[in-house]
């Protein structure tokens, strides 16, 4: 097992009243699944990600990754726990303007303190493997939207992640470039990478293995 | 890791170009003002700071009360170095340094030419104890050779060179140099050569005597003449509070000896006191005209004002970091979710403070060399920008450092602060827009409040000068001349009464109006002295009197105006006065005719007072006018005064003629003139330079501001352009959202104008005390300074106001 989370509420307080993001989520996840998270705009969906992805806390409930109760931890561990085991992909890749590509793909390693000879020969592996050696200099605003994506997954893989967190990795792209982003997860998670995704697509859930619903916070 | 950081940080910089550009040129003249003072001020601190000994060594300097006030000396009666050493324990060292000057000094060459090299000052007679208490190195001779031979003099290297330029050392001793004093003149002999002293130094003897044991008469103690100087080593355990005593124990038992002995009834007090070497180059409360002082108030001021002028700059990084952090959020939370923390993203953000300001280190290289070419007149000469590289190097690296914690702590904080959800939720910018007082706001007023005082006082300090140079001064300054017959020419009787001569002469010229011999009006080589006006059957009136002496043209000259009685007559001898309105109020007179016919004088020489002029100023604008009487008197009339023509084009011509008629009696090389207006502007060259310098700082202060407040507005018209787009779809005028982009600023600057005030105030009412005559702080000063601010300001954001406004709203909107 993942991760699981059980009896997870997470709100916020407006004019004395608690409006519900998060209510009662009991979610297991087992290692090599790829699980979809529909619903309607405003259903949750991101926040659930990014309680998942331990950039947001929530209110009550328990939290457990791996080994480790995640509630319970500091902020630091906390940080330290999603540097090393998850990666992110978003659906405006938000890939750094002012570095290249190469230097995109660096970036986590840097943060994870990795040298500077281990990190040249895992950037060379990611763009070998993402065939993306001729765009290593350029920056992101010469790239397509698809190409940037691509280095977006691509970075979020690089240090070698348990899980992959992606929120609507093709919201921003055409058909064509949305197809072929699905056909990279699926092959990542062929490979053993568990993946959750946000989606709005049917199609697009369809690649995953399990499709959770949510409505108003709740999974349906 | 460092490499992609430093990386990183460039690309970002290039991709901002304009607040890159305001950043490192603010904070480059912070740096500048920085570094520049700090030569001034650690060159003024390192006079004799190579001295091991130097926390031991007094000067001895003598206070005295006389006219009823007080003041300072820096020399000490001769004898009283005798009376330490045959007295006195407790001093390592008592060190006579009596120095003269000589009118001429020649140097006989091998041959017996003669070459001449003018006057020469700082020549010291000294004995033993100099070269005890002081480290000097005998480059050629020795000290015993010196002392055997009273005939010996001893160089230094600076002055051998001068007076031997192409001998060696060696080839120097032996040679003769004449000495040519105002009453003999002294045949030396070069024993030695000693290298220079490390500069700067107290000690600025450029040769020795050896100084010769002399019995002094007793009324030597009273006497002291500030070229006689006495420095004192005392010894570690000394307490110099106590040596201070003993000395003036002895000092009082000597001159209560002289006056058992001499009967003086002269009312006069005099006492030492010990002035530590280190406080020397700082006692401008002793009066010695020909030495350079610093004093310590003005460099304290010069620190404040680089404080301030890098906080400014500082003050614009911090505000426009933080302005740009909407900018940056979405870049802050990318890297946060790739797994930065704090530490490194605070890292990362102090290294790119550490290169901007690193850069501007390195601009400002060029900023100080302007710099000091732009003040070449107020930075002493010895100063140079950038004699030592390595403590430049060091400052460099230190400034950066500082700089990079003092405006990069606090933004680097509120980023590791940005949320990432928040970011990556709102794809848009988020920016909340807070209506009260944030850090922002009260930033800027804190830099408008420093601008505004400096704006506040250069208007003051302008006007004080205006003042002081063009109000009416009593007398009529322009176009007059002034030629003073040298003081060892007046004194040679060859020249006697040629003044008188060369007078008619003079009147002769068509170019000239009048001429007239006697001091002028504001000069201060008068003489004063206690007056006394005794009524019938009253007992008498006694006055401090200024004694001018004129001749009977004098008063027409200088437009002077007769308010009772008549002119001068022409006299050899003192037989008459004219005094001025003070005096007369000073006597006790009911008006000027009253004062007519009364006799006044010292006590043995009572005169009749002849006419009463009006009060002129006989001193800069400091001095009150005092009580002041002219006399006529041959003897003592050595100044020409000569009003020139109205025309001022035939000024030349007419000096050239002058000065020929004036070889015609006196040594050409003699013959120096001065405009009159130009030496009463040279009264106050202090406060043209502080002038100089407040106006310098105020327009750094005002530059440095306007590029904050340019960034500011540039970034919040950035994060204002969506909603400056929903008002003109609502209709909005373009004028009318100009007013509201400006409107916020009106407001700080209001605000910062209130904060300056009374701050400005207090300074200039302090820098104005000191004046006799001084201008009023009006209102309108600070209100006319506010103006400027005012207008500066909006000038400077008005342009990006403008630019946001008429943005066409369906890109903006879309845009976002």
């Amino acid at each position: 097992m993942l991760l699981q989370l059980n009896n997870i509420f997470k709100w916020v307080q407006s004019g004395g009243q608690r409006i519900f993001l998060l209510k009662d989520i009991n979610l297991e996840v087992q290692e090599g699944e790829f699980i979809s998270i529909m619903g309607p705009s405003g259903s949750g969906k991101s926040t659930l990600l990014n309680v998942i992805g331990m950039l947001d806390a929530f209110d009550e409930g328990e939290y457990h990754f791996l080994e480790d109760s995640v509630h319970d931890l500091k902020e630091k561990h906390r940080s330290n726990l999603y540097k090393e085991y998850i990666g992110f992909v978003f659906q405006q890749y938000h890939l750094l303007d002012d570095l290249t590509v190469q230097e995109n793909l660096e970036m986590p390693l840097i943060y994870k303190k990795f040298k500077g000879s281990e990190r040249k020969a895992m950037v060379a592996d990611m763009l070998d493997r993402f065939n993306i050696v001729g765009k290593k200099d350029l920056f992101p605003s010469q790239l397509s939207g698809g190409q940037q994506q691509l280095v977006g997954i691509a970075r979020a893989l690089i240090s070698n992640p348990k899980l992959i967190l992606a929120d609507e990795p093709t919201g921003n792209l055409n058909s064509k470039q949305g197809e072929e982003i699905m056909d990279l997860f699926k092959q990542l998670n062929d490979e053993g990478v568990t993946i959750i995704q946000v989606t709005h697509s049917e199609k697009n859930a369809e690649y995953g293995s399990r499709i959770i619903n949510l409505l108003d916070g709740r999974m349906i | 890791m460092l490499k992609k950081y430093l990386i990183s940080t460039f690309r970002h910089l290039q991709q901002n170009k304009l607040f890159t550009f305001l950043n490192i040129f603010g904070l480059a003249i912070g740096i500048s003002v920085c570094w520049s003072i700090y030569r001034i001020v650690s060159y003024e601190y390192s006079y004799d700071n190579t001295l091991t000994n130097r926390e031991e060594i007094y000067r001895v300097i003598t206070g005295y009360v006389f006219d009823e006030k007080e003041d300072y000396n820096g020399g000490a009666s001769k004898p009283i170095y005798q009376g330490i050493r045959e007295q006195l324990d407790g001093f390592e060292h008592v060190v006579p340094v009596f120095e003269s000057s000589f009118q001429n000094v020649e140097v006989v060459s091998k041959s017996g030419a003669k070459t001449s090299f003018g006057e020469q000052e700082h020549i010291a007679s000294v004995d033993s104890a100099y070269f005890k208490m002081l480290p000097y190195r005998w480059l050629v001779g020795s000290e015993n050779s010196f002392f055997d031979n009273p005939n010996s003099v001893v160089l230094t290297e600076t002055s051998a060179k001068q007076y031997f330029p192409d001998s060696k050392l060696e080839e120097v001793l032996d040679k003769e140099i004449i000495y040519y004093g105002y009453r003999d003149t002294i045949p030396k002999i070069v024993v030695g050569v000693v290298a220079d002293l490390e500069k700067p130094s107290d000690f600025g003897s450029t040769a020795f005597f050896s100084l010769e044991y002399t019995v002094y008469d007793l009324n030597t103690w009273t006497n002291t003449n500030a070229s006689d100087r006495l420095y004192l080593q005392l010894k570690k355990e000394s307490n110099p509070d106590a040596a201070t005593a003993q000395i003036n124990t002895v000092l009082q038992q000597k001159t209560k000896e002289w006056r058992d002995q001499s009967k003086s009834t002269f009312k006069f007090r005099h006492w030492i006191e010990l002035m530590p070497l280190k406080e020397a180059h700082f006692s401008t409360h002793v009066g010695e005209g020909n030495i350079r002082k610093a004093s310590k108030p003005v460099l304290f001021g010069l620190l404040g004002i680089a404080l301030f002028i890098l906080l400014l700059a500082c003050i614009n990084y911090i505000n426009m970091s933080i302005a740009s952090i909407p900018k940056r959020a979405k870049e802050i939370g990318v890297r946060k979710t790739l797994g930065g923390n704090k530490t490194q993203l605070i890292f990362h953000f102090l290294l790119e403070t550490f290169i901007v300001s690193f850069l501007a280190a390195i601009l400002s290289v060029l900023l100080i060399k302007m710099g000091f070419w732009l003040l070449n007149d107020i930075i002493p000469k010895e100063i140079s920008p950038f004699s030592k590289i390595l403590e430049f190097v060091v400052f460099i690296l230190a400034i950066s450092i500082f700089i990079a914690l003092l405006a990069g702590l606090y933004p680097s904080w509120l980023i590791t602060r940005v949320n990432a959800i928040n970011v990556f939720r709102n794809s848009s910018l988020r920016t909340k827009r807070s209506h009260g007082f944030n850090l922002q706001k009260v930033l800027i007023v804190f830099q408008f409040t420093i601008a505004l005082v400096f704006i506040t006082s250069s208007i003051i300090i302008g006007k004080q000068l205006h003042y002081s140079l063009k109000s009416d001064m009593g007398f009529n300054k322009d176009a007059v001349v002034l030629v003073g017959i040298p003081f060892k020419i007046w004194l040679n009787d060859k020249y006697n009464g040629k003044q008188f001569s060369l007078y008619d002469e003079l009147k002769s010229l068509s170019g000239i109006q009048e001429v007239s011999l006697g001091i002028a009006p504001m000069e201060d080589g008068y003489s004063s002295g206690q007056y006394e006006y005794a009524e019938d059957g009253k007992s008498p009136i006694s006055r401090q009197v200024v004694k001018k002496w004129v001749d009977t043209s004098y008063i027409h000259l200088y437009d002077l105006k007769l308010l009772a009685g008549r002119n001068l007559h022409v006299s050899d001898t003192p037989k008459e006065y004219v005094i001025n309105e003070t005096a007369v109020k000073a006597f006790g007179f009911d008006s000027p005719h009253d004062a007519l016919g009364k006799f006044i004088g010292q006590k043995d020489e009572k005169l009749p007072i002849v006419g009463v002029v009006n009060d002129f100023h006989m001193l800069d604008f400091y001095s009150s006018i005092d009580p002041m009487a002219f006399q006529m008197e041959n003897r003592n009339l050595r100044n020409f005064n000569i009003k020139l023509s109205k025309n001022s084009s035939e000024w030349a011509t007419t000096l050239k003629e002058i000065e020929e008629k004036w070889s015609q009696f006196y040594p050409a090389d003699s013959f120096e003139h001065s405009f009159y207006d130009e030496s009463i502007a040279q009264l106050y060259e202090q406060e043209q330079q502080l002038a100089t310098l407040i106006n310098l700082t105020t327009i750094i202060a005002i530059l440095i501001s306007c590029m904050g407040l340019f960034g500011l507005a540039v970034l919040t018209a950035f994060q204002r352009t969506k909603e400056i787009g929903i008002r003109k779809v609502l209709g909005s005028s373009v004028n009318g959202i100009v007013g509201l982009l400006s409107k916020e600023y009106i407001v700080l600057i209001v605000l910062a104008l209130i904060f300056a005030s009374p701050i400005a105030w207090y300074f200039m009412d302090q820098w104005l005390q000191k004046f006799a005559y001084k201008i009023e702080i009006e209102w309108w000063i600070f209100a006319v300074a506010g103006c400027i601010a005012l207008a500066i300001a909006l000038l400077t954001v008005s342009s990006q106001a403008i630019k946001a406004a008429i943005a066409d709203p369906v890109k903006s909107l879309r845009t976002e």
